[in-house]
């Protein structure tokens, strides 16, 4: 066997991996003090590397052609433009969040903002901001003693003259004139049934226009049971989804009283309150039954 | 599939066996990258590493797993990416060093040698790399390429070999091996 034939051999066991610890090392010592097998272990080291990364290219590829779901996000995260977008916005919404959850005064401002963006929205498209079906029963009371085909008149005119309906999603029930000693119910009929609370209600004189109360309802985290009126529309802050509510109006000359009612109890609606308030219950008999009468009158 | 299922099926050098490996644990593995201010390519390229680590480990028959296989891989893209990282940071101030002649002279080696890699028929090249990277027996690379026997597999490997030394041995002369 020659010399060469025998490093081969040597060599090869080497690579192979069959040339374990202490012969290893003597091998490998072997290799350093011989130029000729130093020779041919180099070229040989050369070529099992060689085919080894051939090998790893080869899996490579293998797995690259494997479709792994990658996403959206993850595909834009390692773009070194939207990772400063990223955190640039993120910054920025807590910022304004913050600024606006520590200043009362910006937050109601930014809110009646896109309440008003919305009433625009709603009163240009004819659709309306309430998306939920409504528990939003409106009662609207007048003491108007007119003839009830004068205000078919009335009616008519003010519909020729292009007033544009506001489509709501409110059940509206109207009471063009209520006559003291008229029950609702029976007004088309024409008997006149008087009611116990007739002669208060004619004491108080009536207003011949009636105002539309629009109606807003907030789930707000902050206030509960709250309201606010603003140019005839009334903000309520709250749940009041869980009973159905309405609104009393009383006309008395230039001036409209408003009341709320709500699962069973009354509350007065002051027009001024223009900041957010809360809704003070009455607690006064007498005014909780006439307004009973009153509401029920109108069922 | 489970664990000793993939190990015995990647121990025989099923290929199949790796693509589910990899599809299964892509995303858990290139987030170790991802999270640790890698790109995609990079994660990418962690965790194929990985992947072959764990291969070469399980066909040689010497890897016992005391944990699962995900674990396994996990802690290996973990360290490469470690490293990665390390070699990253020490060479971010260094300028890069010129070439020396002696590194020119083994790139033109390799290339030389890959070319031969590449003109070898399909079957020598097999033969070669799961022997020398897969470290596959015999009679698994019998099996693999659809030989009559292991006693073909040896002498196939045994021609290929020679083909490939007589192959590298006419583009170089053996003096320009040496330095």
């Amino acid at each position: 066997m020659s010399i060469r034939s025998n490093y081969n051999e040597q060599i090869e066991a080497y690579f192979n991996g069959e040339m374990q610890g202490a012969d290893r090392l003597v091998f490998e010592g072997r290799v350093e003090s011989d130029p000729m097998l130093k020779e041919e272990f180099v070229r040989q080291q050369e070529i099992v590397e060689s085919l080894r990364a051939h090998r790893v290219a080869e899996l490579k590829t293998r797995l690259n052609n494997i479709s792994v779901e990658t996403t959206l996000i993850g595909t834009l995260m390692q773009s070194a433009a939207f990772k400063p977008v990223v955190y640039a916005v993120t910054g920025l919404a807590v910022s304004v969040g913050a600024y606006l959850y520590l200043d009362t005064d910006a937050a109601i401002e930014y809110h009646l903002q896109g309440l008003e963006s919305k009433n625009q929205y709603a009163l240009e498209t004819g659709l309306t901001v309430h998306t939920a079906p409504s528990l939003n029963y409106r009662y609207m009371h007048s003491e108007n003693i007119l003839p009830v085909a004068e205000e078919r008149e009335i009616a008519k005119e003010e519909l020729s003259k292009g007033d544009v309906p506001v489509v709501t999603q409110e059940i509206r029930f109207e009471v063009p004139e209520v006559d003291a000693g008229y029950q609702q119910d029976e007004f088309e009929a024409g008997p006149v049934v008087a009611l116990e609370s007739a002669k208060r209600i004619e004491e108080v004189p009536s207003v011949s226009k009636i105002d539309r109360v629009n109606i807003q309802t907030i789930n707000s985290r902050r206030y509960d049971f709250h309201y606010r009126m603003e140019e005839n529309r009334l903000y309520l802050y709250g749940k009041f989804n869980e009973s159905p509510y309405e609104i009393i109006e009383i006309n008395t000359p230039g001036a409209k009283k408003l009341f709320f009612y709500y699962d069973g109890d009354f509350f007065t609606l002051n027009k001024e309150a223009t900041e957010i308030t809360p809704l003070s219950k009455i607690e006064n008999r007498k005014l909780i039954n006439e307004l009973d009468v009153i509401k029920s009158s109108n069922l | 599939m489970k664990d000793h299922e993939i190990l015995e099926r990647v121990s025989r050098g099923d290929e199949a066996a790796l693509d589910y490996l990899y599809k299964k644990y892509y995303k858990m593995m290139t987030r170790i990258v991802l999270n640790n201010s890698g790109t995609e390519d990079e994660a990418k390229d962690v965790f194929q590493d990985a992947l072959l680590v764990f291969w070469q480990k399980a066909i040689s028959g010497n890897l016992v797993l005391t944990s699962k296989i995900s674990t396994f891989i996990y802690s290996i893209c973990l360290n490469l990416w470690r490293k990665e990282l390390d070699r990253k940071s020490r060479h971010s101030g260094e300028m890069i060093e010129e070439a020396t002649y002696q590194d020119i002279e083994r790139q033109e080696k390799i290339k030389i040698v890959n070319d031969c890699i590449n003109q070898l028929g399909d079957a020598c090249r097999k033969i070669l790399t799961y022997h020398y990277f897969d470290g596959l027996s015999m009679q698994d690379i019998a099996e693999k390429l659809n030989f009559a026997n292991t006693d073909t597999a040896k002498t196939k490997k045994y021609k290929c070999k020679k083909k490939l030394d007589l192959m590298i041995k006419r583009n170089y002369t053996s003096s320009d091996f040496l330095d």
